[in-house]
């Protein structure tokens, strides 16, 4: 194949031009490869990296394209994953020292579907500890750090797959959700981050933290990309007991329909007074709101329970499942674990079977009240993060639980969500906000953030570090 | 950090042996002033509600159960 400058392409980019036969998934491949070699040791987005495994898939992809034609977008296109996905003979960490030696003899669903469509797995990224520890110092790998730059926090959980895809060592990757972990590290990291409905995607495979708000989805750098991903990924699966029973819709054929009309609510109080964001912040939602609005939206206020109601609800069921997962290990190798994940997940042994169900009674009557809200709006408004990245030295231990998250309502309703970054704060670093959408209804969600990239410039500046490299 | 919790560090750390973990008093001591966000939490949970009130975590019946 002809070989053209594959920098910083997008997966819909990159697709397009290896169907046309002007792009070879090799060289793509070798472009990532250099790239985290040259990037990685300051970002430590990579666990492990599969490099010659990664060669091969690409060649076979290009062999492949060569003789039939490309067999979709993800056809010969570099992807990572969260080490928490199972990979057949391949390392599955969940950046513990508990598993450190642990090698799956199957692959997660998603693992497999994202394989079937022909990308190529560069390797395993970085996270906090079991999806909850982190950033944590007293680990086998260091944590990842955020490319724009690197003495800030990417945050997480799925902080190497923020990480790898803002500095384009990958070109999408696979995260976990059980309160924000795709979103805030997208949302820090300058990306698109789309949890999809609970249900939508398997977790099969996947390594959990609270079974009932676990949700796994794509990370990429537009939300077209999240949408070409979610279209490998979604559909039933019997092997995941939440797995839902629904057709898979075409994400990508409505993307660029106009949003004129779409109603969105915003819950602005969520982020204005329960827990106000930076300044500069508020204004880029306000701005990104203006867009919206610009391109046809209906947007209105919208009123919801305060944010450390979901909070509360949300963090007392992570708290008590995940304690059940981690229970016998803290009992007996507690220091197997890092500090962080240990002490924070051990504070699940202290709530009671009945502190659970009342969390469970809360829940239900919060997704009621979120269903009754969405009666009037196609979409809702919050932020994803309060600002711009802090420094990754300056992270409180129980800032879990000190900071509500805006991200945790969504992963109490199961609602679909998406982190879409929407400028870039003083200090040069990304700034985000957070649309959700209906139950199944990823696909309005993936066309109203589609629309707002389209109109705006934020997609086209990438981390210094990764466009100039040091030295 | 939120207020002090309403149990003692005594009363934690034995909500923590009943449960079979093991820490140093050190450890416990700072996990005993986080204890606090979980009270907090669980008492956020707490409203008046009706007998009848449902959780989200009933199920429907699927052949995989049946």
């Amino acid at each position: 194949m002809m070989a053209e400058a594959p920098e910083f392409l997008t997966i819909a980019e990159a697709a397009r031009r290896i169907k046309a036969k002007a792009l070879s998934p090799v060289e793509l491949t070798r472009t990532c490869l250099d790239r985290i070699e040259r990037l990685d040791p300051l970002i430590n987005a990579f666990i492990s990296l599969t490099g010659e495994r990664a060669l091969a898939q690409a060649r076979t992809a290009e062999k492949e394209i060569m003789a039939k034609g490309s067999k979709g977008p993800l056809h010969g296109i570099p992807i990572g994953l969260k080490d928490i996905f199972k990979t057949k003979g391949i390392a599955t960490t969940a950046h513990s020292r508990q598993l450190i030696d642990f090698v799956p003899d199957a692959d997660a669903t998603a693992t497999e579907r994202l394989a079937a469509a022909g990308s190529v797995m560069m390797g395993k990224l970085a996270l906090h500890e079991f999806a909850f520890g982190g950033p944590s110092f007293d680990l086998p790998w260091p944590p990842a750090r955020n490319p724009w730059n690197t003495e800030r926090f990417p945050a997480g959980s799925s902080s190497g797959t923020g990480a790898a895809v803002a500095a384009g060592m990958v070109l999408g990757g696979m995260g976990s959700d059980t309160g924000g972990s795709i979103r805030a590290p997208a949302a820090l990291c300058g990306v698109a981050g789309l949890k999809p409905t609970y249900g939508r995607v398997s977790r099969h495979g996947v390594l959990p933290l609270a079974f009932s708000l676990d949700h796994v989805g794509p990370m990429a750098w537009t939300a077209e990309d999240c949408a070409i991903m979610l279209q490998a990924l979604a559909g039933h699966d019997p092997r995941d007991p939440a797995s839902a029973h629904r057709g898979v819709p075409d994400y990508t054929a409505e993307l660029s329909r106009s949003i004129k009309g779409v109603r969105i609510g915003v819950i602005r109080h969520f982020f204005e007074s329960d827990a106000r964001v930076s300044d500069a912040t508020l204004k880029a939602i306000d701005a990104a709101l203006e867009v919206l609005r610009d391109l046809g939206a209906v947007v209105r206020p919208v009123s919801l329970s305060p944010l450390d109601d979901w909070n509360a609800a949300g963090f007392l069921i992570l708290l008590t499942e995940g304690y059940a997962v981690h229970e016998t290990w803290l009992r007996t190798r507690p220091d197997q674990y890092g500090e962080l994940m240990r002490d924070r997940i051990a504070l699940g042994a202290t709530v009671s079977g009945a502190d659970y169900v009342q969390a469970m009674r809360r829940r239900r009557e919060l997704m009621v009240e979120m269903d009754a809200a969405m009666a009037d709006a196609d979409i809702l408004v919050s932020a994803s993060q309060a600002g711009e990245a802090p420094r990754i030295d300056a992270i409180p231990k129980w800032r879990t639980f000190e900071a509500p998250s805006y991200n945790m309502p969504f992963n109490v309703t199961g609602y679909p969500a998406i982190s879409i970054c929407c400028g870039y704060g003083g200090s040069g670093l990304p700034l985000a906000f957070q649309l959700a959408a209906r139950p199944f209804e990823e696909a309005l969600l993936l066309r109203v953030s589609h629309a707002y990239e389209k109109a705006t410039a934020w997609r086209v500046r990438r981390p210094t570090l990764a466009v100039t490299p040091p030295g | 950090m939120p207020p002090k919790p309403s149990i003692t560090e005594d009363d934690f750390a034995c909500l923590m042996r009943r449960a079979g973990l093991t820490f140093g008093a050190a450890q416990l001591a700072e996990m005993y002033g986080a204890y606090a966000y979980v009270e907090q939490m669980a008492a956020s949970v707490r409203r008046q509600r009706t007998i009848d009130s449902e959780p989200a975590q009933v199920f429907v019946v699927t052949k995989e159960a049946e």
